[in-house]
């Protein structure tokens, strides 16, 4: 692990981890449940609802939404928490956040009914969420880690050209 | 206001920030883009405003707000497939029984012709109708053949029975009460039972009636 440049994180660091890691849940939770009607509404509001009919595109473009619009957004959030709670160690805590967030929706969708092994939608509900919590907790806690020192000194600088 | 300003100026310049937007509204870009893409790809050519649903069985147009979608099966008491295009307030549906699932339904229902099977439709909806609401009556328009009806249908090869109803207080999702008019169609051709149902609100039924004419005639079966 150590040759990796990576150290096992402290049990403060995990128990932050754990929490981004609720938070990306919740959050992929709420916005992946409200936002395929939400699609649906828009699209009925554009006067195109038809194009629902066509199931396998429609399900592609849906799950393209709900990578962007829902998955990201909640790894980035979580990871967000994450990456202000914890300094050291980012790589192993912001994966555990954003993997923690897809293990609990996958499993709670399962007991819901809406993810089952005999029909399993292999890149809707498995490939795009992981994806999506894994690179947003990624960029959420490097965003929150970003050194910025030089931007701000360059801020407080004037210069004037003659 | 400028401190703001100078905040996310300085937020959004971090590299992952700014990856995260892009990717965030490249996906929903895309999505929308393939939204669009189905309805260029699917649209009809002789109709406009309309879209193409090609299916192993059968190939039908409908108007692109409204949804059209299949159902097919096959067990040991026949074969059936279906299809049928609805909007919130209208629906038309077409259905096929093979000889094998006509005599199934015929005599587990206790029916003897084509009239019959519309009136088992027709009282079978009114019931439903009047479980949400026990109010609702049903009003018979017209009994008739289908050569008297000004909608051709190519489907029905010889005359077709069909009645007109209006059912008076059907609740929608919210509660609310409409009036609803449907046409139910029924042909038995060598012992194949092929049934067509139109329904739609009583006051949208003038407008309704060019559409349903248009989706039935571009209907083609298959096998």
């Amino acid at each position: 692990m150590e040759s990796l440049g990576l150290a096992i994180p402290g049990k403060s660091e995990l128990l932050h981890s754990v929490i981004g890691g609720g938070i990306c849940f919740v959050v992929a939770f709420l916005v992946s449940g409200v936002l395929p009607g939400g699609v649906v509404q828009s699209l009925m509001s554009l006067g195109i609802a038809g194009v629902i009919s066509f199931q396998d595109e429609f399900i592609l473009a849906t799950n393209v939404i709900l990578f962007g619009a829902a998955y990201l957004p909640s790894g980035f959030i979580g990871g967000l928490y994450t990456g202000y709670q914890t300094e050291e160690n980012l790589k192993i805590t912001l994966a555990i956040s954003g993997v923690l967030g897809f293990v609990i929706l996958t499993v709670l969708l399962f007991f819901l009914g809406q993810v089952s092994p005999a029909n399993l939608d292999l890149v809707g509900r498995l490939i795009l969420p992981f994806a999506g919590n894994v690179l947003g907790a990624y960029l959420g806690g490097y965003a929150m880690n970003w050194p910025s020192g030089e931007e701000e000194e360059s801020f407080g600088k004037v210069s004037v050209e003659v | 206001m400028s401190f703001i300003l100078d905040y996310l100026r300085r937020t959004l310049r971090r590299p992952p920030v700014a990856l995260f937007l892009v990717v965030v509204l490249v996906s929903c870009l895309a999505g929308y883009g393939i939204t669009y893409f189905i309805l260029t790809v699917h649209q009809s050519a002789d109709r406009e405003g309309y879209l193409r649903l090609e299916k192993e069985k059968v190939t039908i147009e409908f108007p692109k707000s409204w949804f059209a979608a299949e159902a097919a099966y096959e067990n040991e008491s026949g074969s059936f497939f279906g299809v049928e295009a609805f909007c919130p307030y209208a629906s038309i549906y077409l259905g096929i029984h093979d000889e094998r699932y006509t005599r199934f339904l015929m005599s587990r229902l206790d029916l003897t012709d084509a009239f019959s099977v519309i009136l088992y439709i027709v009282n079978q909806s009114y019931a439903g109708i009047l479980e949400e609401n026990q109010n609702a009556t049903l009003h018979f328009i017209e009994n008739k053949t289908v050569g008297m009806l000004d909608i051709e249908v190519r489907l029905l090869d010889r005359e077709a029975d069909y009645t007109r109803v209006t059912i008076k207080g059907s609740p929608d999702n919210q509660g609310v009460m409409h009036n609803v008019t449907a046409i139910v169609m029924a042909e038995i051709d060598g012992l194949k039972l092929t049934i067509v149902g139109m329904y739609g609100l009583e006051e949208k039924w003038g407008e309704l009636y060019g559409t349903f004419e248009t989706i039935l005639n571009s209907i083609e079966v298959r096998g």
